[in-house]
């Protein structure tokens, strides 16, 4: 089982580096169900070695997907302490986190509390988590809008400048700069087409 | 809107104001000077311009200058006591005036304003109808002793966001009570204002969104700028790399379409990037730019998946900015996919 010390995925990451391409990592942080069945685990069961992979890629900028949670992965007892280690971190300068998906967004929507813990660790890392929907082939729009929706407590909750750049501005900053950095490669490994 | 001294670069509109006149730019130039201001108090290099303005492109270095000097024209602005742009020879370009952010609310006026100018003209407006084109500007009720336009004048306060259909809807609900030429050139103004692009600023990009289904099904990419709107800013969109195959040993006649549906296998299904690309590339150069496509139909387990994201590259040119999404561990989608691809520890 288990992957993250394949080296092919550490060939993936450094080339993703070396060209400046954003990478959107999902790997869940624990097995599935993990408060049911490794009660009083000392951490999730993957967080080390995702830290190690992380950290092995300095270079190359990783959104880690949906903070590492999923469907069967609820935030574990003080996960967004644990978060905000990694991202207090500068070895970990690279690595951003997104909150998309309906599952997700259902874990820190259900209390006030859950709210106002992830505000709390937004408004630490304003320039880190990025806002994404994680839709798949909606049929209309309201079904497209329903994760950004789900969060309204969360937009109420943050400070308006916090909010903005999960919302929008890191978006900006990360894909912009992934942009910019691929056209670039690209200029020098693609032959070149068209003319002024 | 971003503002410098007495101009407003208005982004949305794709124009530069000078207090309520507009500039002339053509749209190069705009990007250029976009480009800068939106770079402020740093050096741009003439190499990033040429990256972020002619991607795909090779353009002499020398046209930049040319731009610039246009610029600095409109702007007044002198090469040797640049007030805002100064030039570091043959390295670049450096915006220096201090710039700040308009409110939507401010920019949105302008628009409005800009709105009347380019159709009837103050005078003429203000001649036929009173104090609607102020109260319209300024979304505050003007004092009128005209009582014969007051009904119209409130309506006319447009709220952000407010279609002009329903306000149109509103005028015709009151018509007996204004008067009619009045009303028709009001109809028009309003009808010009929304062939405007309007300023409404997205309220979030979305960096986590798929296109397709596991079966690699999802709406055409122009539908689904239609549901993004005025919403949605950027999207990063890719496929799914993971198809749910339909094994009818499995599943017979019921038809899978999502991974929990099934206990048949997932495979990595490559042409999702081709897809994508060719989707990307099927909009218009605007449309494109609200859209980050990802690469994301390799195998994270094979050394060769690094081989399948440079062919993408070289394939498709111009399109992507990334990887993913890709999985390493999820929950039931790392026991669907055969043993044999899976990703196993290596113990080193």
């Amino acid at each position: 089982m288990a992957s993250l010390q394949n080296p092919a995925l550490d060939r993936i990451l450094d080339f993703a580096g070396e060209v400046g391409l954003a990478v959107i990592l999902h790997c869940d942080v624990d097995i599935p169900l993990a408060k049911d069945v490794a009660m009083g685990a000392a951490e999730p069961a993957y967080l080390s070695e995702i830290k190690a992979v992380l950290k092995r890629h300095p270079q190359t900028t990783i959104i880690w997907a949906h903070i590492g949670l999923g469907r069967l992965v609820a935030p574990p007892e003080g996960y967004l302490s644990q978060i905000d280690g990694i991202l207090s971190d500068p070895d970990f300068s690279n690595v951003y986190v997104d909150i998309s998906w309906d599952v997700v967004a259902k874990y820190f929507v259900a209390s006030r509390e859950a709210t106002e813990n992830l505000a709390a660790a937004m408004q630490r890392h304003p320039g880190r988590f990025l806002f994404g929907t994680d839709g798949a082939a909606p049929v209309n729009e309201s079904k497209y809008l329903s994760v950004f929706n789900q969060y309204a407590p969360l937009w109420k909750t943050l400070d308006a400048e916090t909010s903005r750049k999960v919302r929008l501005e890191n978006y900006e900053r990360v894909f912009d700069e992934a942009r910019r950095r691929v056209r670039n490669w690209e200029r020098g490994h693609v032959a070149r087409v068209g003319a002024n | 809107m971003r503002q410098f001294h007495s101009f407003r670069l208005d982004t949305v509109n794709h124009c530069l104001w000078r207090g309520e006149s507009r500039e002339v730019l053509t749209p190069k130039a705009f990007d250029v000077l976009r480009y800068l201001v939106e770079h402020a108090e740093r050096l741009v290099t003439q190499e990033e311009l040429l990256e972020a303005l002619w991607p795909e492109t090779y353009v002499n270095p020398e046209v930049i200058k040319k731009y610039i000097l246009g610029i600095r024209k409109v702007l007044g602005d002198r090469h040797e006591n640049p007030e805002f742009i100064r030039t570091f020879p043959r390295r670049g370009y450096q915006f220096i005036a201090p710039v700040s952010a308009v409110g939507a609310a401010e920019s949105s006026a302008l628009s409005v304003s800009a709105a009347k100018q380019l159709t009837i003209g103050e005078s003429a407006l203000e001649r036929l109808g009173g104090n609607i084109g102020k109260a319209l500007m300024s979304r505050q009720q003007c004092d009128a002793d005209d009582r014969g336009f007051d009904c119209v004048r409130v309506r006319a306060r447009r709220k952000p966001g407010m279609q002009a259909a329903t306000m149109i809807g509103s005028l015709l609900a009151n018509w007996r009570e204004a008067r009619c030429a009045a009303a028709m050139v009001f109809l028009l103004f309003v009808g010009v204002a929304e062939a405007l692009p309007q300023n409404n600023d997205p309220e979030f990009n979305d960096s986590h969104f798929h296109l397709t289904n596991n079966i690699q099904e999802g709406p055409d990419i122009r539908e689904f700028l239609k549901m993004m709107g005025n919403r949605a800013g950027r999207v990063a969109i890719f496929g799914i790399p993971l198809q749910q195959e339909w094994s009818y040993r499995v599943d017979g006649d019921r038809a899978p379409t999502y991974y929990l549906h099934s206990d048949a296998p997932l495979y990595y299904y490559s042409f999702t990037d081709a897809w994508i690309a060719m989707a990307y590339r099927s909009l218009t150069k605007e449309q494109r730019a609200r859209f980050d496509p990802m690469i994301t139909g390799f195998n994270p387990a094979d050394m060769y998946a690094v081989d399948h994201i440079r062919r993408v590259l070289r394939t498709f040119p111009g399109v992507f900015s990334g990887i993913g999404e890709f999985t390493i561990h999820k929950e039931f989608v790392s026991a669907k996919i055969p043993a044999k691809w899976r990703a196993c520890r290596i113990r080193r």
